[in-house]
């Protein structure tokens, strides 16, 4: 393998405090010499005379100090394990976020920045932090800088989930070039997008907004004037006032298709959506460029938007569901795709979630008595309005005016039904990851979206039932994630099919709960943790943990076959962070089990040839407890291994591949002794 | 057709009186309120009327209410699940994994420390999974927060 090119970063030792580029002074001016151009042209045409000129000196100098003191006070630095940015004059803040947990980077460029070529980086570390001060951003970095520097973040989240045993070698060669070579591109902004911006949500508010001024206007300007005026007048200016009306209208939906065109080619001109390494890209903005990076494990899942206007214009819009963005100030963080072609859209969204089918799957409707649950709302929701009317009519109002009725019932009847349509769940299995899938639901009409979301992304579930939903026999279900809006939710669906979607989303973590089981009687009933070392709820039953009945540790190892106490044998472990993803690894058979359905199973300790020495308390901190054994043939490098003693593995007998390695008795022994110190 | 039970926990008998407490407490302030509107800006024919409705509407709010949460109100902790239940007209029910619980706050406001209890508060990584258990018995309280912290920390990673 080629050495990988020297990334511009590298020219710094590691762990070297290094200061923003000074070309960022001149950001800041500049931008408030555009903003207060109107006082700096006064102190230019009236000089000092005026009594502008100390303000118009305020107005520059204070930015510029401010700049100069920014630029002196802040310095960052990134080591082995973690970044870090220090900050302040008076008081000194130092902000450190661990390599492992940076999930998104974010570049923006106003054009400012791109004249001067440089970024702000913005890193997103999933903890939710409101205040500015304590965001991790660093405004700015000269381009190629910030460019390496998100290269180098996400390229340490691969390494931080690969491990040593068998994935150093592929990690380090996937990282090195990822930068550059790896980049393979999903969508890509074509002129022909800008059809769809009249038909995206922000048209649909500025028309209302034009619509209400209009409406306005006519009532003010033309109404009270018909009225003022007598009969053989009433025909000329009605239609003087209908035409005025007409073409103020034409102009305003002009206007507004012109301003819908305007910031649509603003924000995502320029919009290309990549996968590069471990990271989805989003670039977008035909002035401000802003580059999202998001870690592939943290897109949690998607949010494709139908909305009706577009639903009529054949388009759709695509938002990630992130864990952990960086709430940088800037509209759409998540947007994946803005309002593009439905095939565009879809495709791109089958790629990101490696399958098309949570977007095509035929969802299961929710049933008669949400469809009644639909209309009687819409019902509803048409009485006030109609009711008013009705009372207008009867308080002397022309009855001409009960006319409006008609389209008041069609609307809501449409809107109903097409609500109701949209009405439907699904669990989708994930072609890419043994036993994951994707929790699928689509609600809404003016705002229609269809969600899907990694099930092992599902943090818990919250039931809500009204006493009307409760007699319906409905529920409204939401999956709580920790992306995105935090929960996504499924409306009015029947209970039994909520449970039902619930327990195969999640296995194991509803049961304890369903009527029929019992409930443990005692006031606290906290009973020994017996699913403490367990993966969190397990995909499947196969690395199910559970408290032994049966276990025979004795030092045993023979070539029968069978897995038995001493050997190291291989199989599929789930990573602790996301159990839906694993990989093979060797693990030490200390005991035999069964599993809870019954099949023959061995007890294992997790094995890895990663050196934990150098960073133990840190791994101790974070509950990790490991164990060195020396080397042996599992290894076939030769390198020293460890035994993880604090999680307990109970894998089915089927599922292990035996390859004949074994540890020394002693060795053993002594592993034995220090996993029973250390639960003792 | 299953369903998910009620939580089999009930919060401390307790929290029955301080809610009696509390509501009446509310009530009589509410009552109050409407009953000097009535008297003041009512016409003379129906204030009575109006001063009496508000005074019972109170009185069976201070008697119901706290009754009606009593029952709603409960939780559970199972070997590897948090499950909580609340509301009235909204019934909510919460299920949180151990595992994935980041935070327990242990709360007493002084009514709830006159009565001996207190409200755990759960927080997970998502915005809107926060699963929180009223009325409290103190001691409960404190040793289930202890356990569930303790639990939440064995469970590893960063629970999102």
């Amino acid at each position: 393998m080629p050495p990988p090119p020297p990334a511009p970063w590298a020219s710094e030792p590691a762990g070297t405090w290094q200061r923003l580029d000074p070309r960022m002074l001149l950001v800041h001016p500049v931008r408030e010499l555009v903003r207060f151009w109107p006082a700096l042209l006064g102190l230019l045409v009236a000089g000092g005379a005026s009594g502008t000129g100390p303000w118009g000196l305020v107005a520059v100098a204070v930015p510029v100090t401010l700049g100069v003191v920014r630029y002196l006070t802040t310095t960052w630095r990134i080591t082995e394990q973690r970044i870090e940015v220090r900050r302040g004059l008076l008081q000194r803040h130092t902000l450190a976020a661990r390599l492992e947990r940076v999930r998104t980077v974010d570049l923006t460029a106003s054009p400012i920045h791109r004249v001067l070529g440089l970024a702000t980086v913005a890193i997103g570390t999933g903890s939710v932090v409101g205040d500015d001060d304590e965001r991790l951003e660093l405004d700015a970095l000269p381009r190629e800088v910030a460019a390496g520097l998100r290269v180098r973040l996400l390229e340490q989240r691969l390494g931080a989930g690969a491990d040593a045993v068998a994935g150093t070698g592929d990690a380090t060669g996937a990282g090195g070039s990822s930068g550059s070579t790896q980049r393979t591109v999903l969508a890509r902004f074509e002129p022909r997008w800008l059809l769809y911006a009249p038909f995206s949500g922000t048209a649909l508010l500025a028309v209302g907004a034009v619509a209400g001024g209009a409406g306005q206007l006519a009532s003010e300007t033309g109404l009270p004037r018909i009225v003022g005026l007598d009969e053989r007048d009433l025909g000329r200016v009605d239609q003087f006032s209908i035409l005025l009306v007409a073409s103020l209208a034409a102009g305003g939906i002009a206007l507004i298709g012109l301003i819908a065109l305007g910031s649509y080619l603003v924000l995502n001109g320029g919009f290309v959506l990549s996968r590069e390494g471990s990271a989805w890209h989003v670039r977008r903005g035909l002035l401000t460029r802003r580059e999202t990076s998001i870690d592939v494990d943290r897109l949690a899942g998607v949010s494709l938007g139908e909305p009706l206007l577009l639903r009529v214009a054949r388009g759709r819009r695509l938002d990630g569901i992130v864990t952990g963005l960086a709430r940088a100030p800037g509209v759409g963080a998540a947007a994946l795709v803005p309002p593009a072609p439905a095939a565009t859209v879809t495709g791109a969204a089958g790629v990101v979630l490696g399958s098309g089918t949570p977007l095509e799957a035929a969802l299961r409707t929710h049933g008669p008595a949400a469809r009644r649950r639909r209309f009687t709302r819409a019902a509803a929701g048409a009485a006030v309005p109609g009711a008013l009317l009705v009372l207008a009519v009867l308080g002397g109002a022309p009855g001409v005016v009960l006319v409006l009725l008609v389209p008041l019932a069609l609307g809501a009847l449409a809107l109903a039904g097409d609500r109701w349509r949209a009405l439907g769940h699904a669990l989708v299995p994930d072609p890419r990851r043994r036993g994951a899938s994707h929790l699928v639901v689509r609600s809404g009409s003016l705002t229609r979206r269809r969600e899907a979301l990694a099930t092992d992304h599902v943090i818990g579930w919250t039931t809500r039932a009204t006493w009307f939903q409760r007699r319906l026999g409905l529920v409204h279900l939401a999956a709580t994630t920790a992306g995105g809006r935090g929960h996504v939710d499924a409306l009015d669906i029947p209970v039994g099919d909520a449970v039902a979607l619930a327990r195969a989303a999640t296995p194991g973590l509803l049961e304890p709960f369903l009527v029929g089981t019992s409930a443990p009687s005692a006031a606290v009933a906290l009973g020994p943790p017996a699913a403490r070392t367990a993966p969190r709820h397990a995909p499947e039953p196969a690395p199910a943990t559970k408290e032994s009945t049966v276990s025979d540790s004795d030092y045993r190892p023979r070539p029968d076959g069978h897995p038995d106490p001493g050997e190291v044998v291989w199989t599929w472990v789930p990573y602790e962070d996301d159990p839906q993803q694993g990989k093979d690894r060797p693990v030490l058979v200390i005991g035999t089990d069964t599993t809870d359905d019954g099949r023959s199973a061995v007890r294992c300790l997790v094995m890895t040839s990663k050196d934990h020495d150098r960073d133990a308390a840190q791994e101790e901190r974070a509950g990790r407890r490991w164990m060195d054994v020396g080397t042996g043939g599992w290894d076939r490098q030769g390198r020293p291994s460890e035994v993880r003693l604090n999680r307990l593995l109970v894998v089915p007998v089927d599922d292990v591949r035996r390859e004949g390695a074994a540890l020394d008795r002693d060795v053993y022994e002594r592993v034995l002794a220090a996993r029973a110190e250390f639960e003792g | 057709m299953t369903d998910l039970r009620d939580p089999a926990q009930r919060v401390s008998p307790r929290a029955l009186a301080m809610w009696h407490v509390e509501v009446a407490l509310e009530a009589a302030a509410t009552a109050a309120a409407a009953i000097v509107a009535a008297a003041v800006w009512a016409p003379d024919a129906v204030r009575w009327w109006l001063a009496g409705a508000a005074a019972a509407a109170a009185v069976v709010a201070a008697v119901v209410v706290p009754q009606w949460r009593y029952r709603v109100h409960r939780w559970e902790v199972s070997a590897t699940a948090v499950y909580t239940q609340r509301g009235w007209w909204a019934r909510e029910r919460r299920i949180a994994p151990m595992s994935r619980v980041q935070t327990v706050d242990f709360s007493q406001g002084p009514l709830a420390r006159l009565f001996g209890l207190a409200t755990l508060t759960l927080t997970t990584a998502s915005a809107a999974g926060a699963l929180q258990i009223e009325g409290l018995d103190q001691q409960i309280a404190v040793r289930l927060a202890d356990e569930l912290t303790r639990r939440a920390e064995d469970a590893g990673g960063d629970a999102t």
